[in-house]
């Protein structure tokens, strides 16, 4: 069989296959590390070939949060369920198919819109105090949800070293600790099944604010392992 | 550039070199100095025109090919000219990894590009497209020769050739492809990356 003779490539003429793709796009290197061990074990080797981008250098030794995860955290959308948008009790008196198409928008898939992660972002929506925290955030626009009420940009992003940040001390800061756990379904990048608000922590930038019918315009909310969901929405035009 | 600026100079001493040629009697040999390119007569002014060199496939047939057609293209081959190792008069160069199909496939490969390197971008593009317009058998042993041969372009067009081949696919399909029997993973492994990423499946 003709095809059988690729199997018999050398590791340098693989690399070199592999460095004809797109660097910057983090789903080659989702797939190819998937097909064989192989191929998995030249991605690791050659991790400069295929980013994943920013924020995997700032993680050599984290097991909480592996180049899969860093890789999945670029181009999987958490869903309206962890982004805290929906709850699983569910949305009513649905027709059926309304619920089959909510059901697929409520968890993780695969990310309309940009697939960078950018500290920037991260610094636009942390408070004032917590600027020194390094948090990567998508890139805007997010994955774009049209849900009845609005629209729902969900961003998904990632603390570095997320145990030492002053976010992680007001989380964890005395009694209203329990207030500010939440369920949103678990983290949909790693088994952490709790979560915490940081809008009602007031780790959010203030200027944010409430649409009239009470919800936030930003929410997010992050894991004990630093993962965040959240989702941006447009501003009210009139106050 | 530079080659730019060697040409330029050379058209300059044409109308001389042209006197020069008639006066020592040097004639055109089959049809290549008639051509007018300059590096052709400057060949011919050093003494060595179109210089050949012998190479041998791996079915020990002999294909006679222009000595600059290969140093330019091949590191291999000009390693071996560069060094000294390679004797005009008696040798040929064995090349028990390539047969005469694939053998000759390259040398058209190395030949117009030497011959055609002034042509515009997407005529090149169009002929290589052309060229590499073969079974998976084939694109294997030319891979396998422009690598043996160092043959820097070539393989660049092959690995962007079978790139394109695995760009987009399933992970399924490039396993067909790489005829990938066994991927490695445990059950587990495999049955984890299904559920990470079911869209890549």
């Amino acid at each position: 069989m003709a095809e059988a003779l690729f199997s018999y490539l050398s590791d340098d003429i693989l690399v070199s296959i592999f460095s004809k793709l797109d660097g910057s796009d983090p789903r080659h290197r989702a797939v190819l590390s998937s097909v064989c061990t192989r191929f998995c074990s030249l991605l690791r080797q050659h991790h400069r070939l295929l980013l994943p981008l920013p924020p995997s250098h700032h993680f050599p030794n984290d097991s909480t949060n592996t180049p899969e995860i860093l890789l999945k955290l670029h181009f999987c959308c958490p869903g309206l369920l962890h982004a805290g948008v929906v709850s699983e009790s569910g949305f009513g008196s649905e027709d059926p198919i309304g619920k089959r198409r909510k059901l697929c928008n409520q968890k993780e898939h695969l990310a309309s819109g940009v697939w960078s992660l950018s500290r920037e972002q991260g610094s636009k929506l942390l408070a004032r105090q917590f600027r020194d925290d390094c948090l990567y955030i998508c890139d805007w626009p997010g994955c774009l949800h049209l849900e009845e009420k609005r629209k729902y940009r969900l961003f998904r992003g990632v603390f570095v070293d997320f145990k030492e940040t002053r976010v992680w001390k007001a989380l964890n800061d005395g009694k209203n600790k329990v207030k500010r756990k939440v369920d949103v379904g678990g983290c949909a990048f790693c088994k952490s099944e709790e979560s915490w608000d940081l809008h009602s922590a007031f780790c959010l930038r203030r200027v944010f604010g409430f649409h009239d019918d009470g919800e936030p315009v930003v929410r997010a909310f992050v894991c004990d392992n630093g993962h965040v969901s959240g989702a941006w929405t447009d501003v009210p035009m009139y106050s | 550039m530079e080659l730019l600026c060697i040409r330029q100079w050379i058209s300059g001493l044409l109308p001389t070199v042209k006197k020069w040629l008639s006066a020592w009697c040097i004639k055109p040999v089959g049809g290549a100095l008639v051509r007018q390119e300059p590096e052709y007569i400057l060949l011919a002014l050093m003494g060595s025109p179109l210089k050949k060199i012998m190479l041998c496939s791996s079915e020990k047939e002999i294909f006679s090919v222009e000595e600059q057609v290969m140093v330019q293209h091949s590191v291999i081959i000009n390693n071996m000219i560069e060094d000294g190792s390679y004797n005009h008069e008696e040798s040929k160069i064995p090349l028990d990894c390539v047969d005469s199909k694939t053998l000759k496939k390259v040398i058209d490969y190395c030949t117009h590009h030497t011959h055609h390197h002034n042509d515009n971008q997407e005529d090149l593009e169009a002929w290589d497209a052309q060229f590499l317009n073969v079974d998976s058998n084939g694109l294997y042993d030319l891979l396998m020769a422009a690598n043996y041969l160092e043959i820097r372009n070539l393989l660049d067009l092959i690995y962007g050739t079978i790139k394109n081949m695995i760009k987009g696919k399933k992970i399924d399909e490039i396993r067909r492809i790489f005829n990938i029997k066994d991927h490695g993973f445990t059950p587990e492994e495999e049955e984890q990356n299904r559920k990470e990423y079911p869209h890549f499946y």
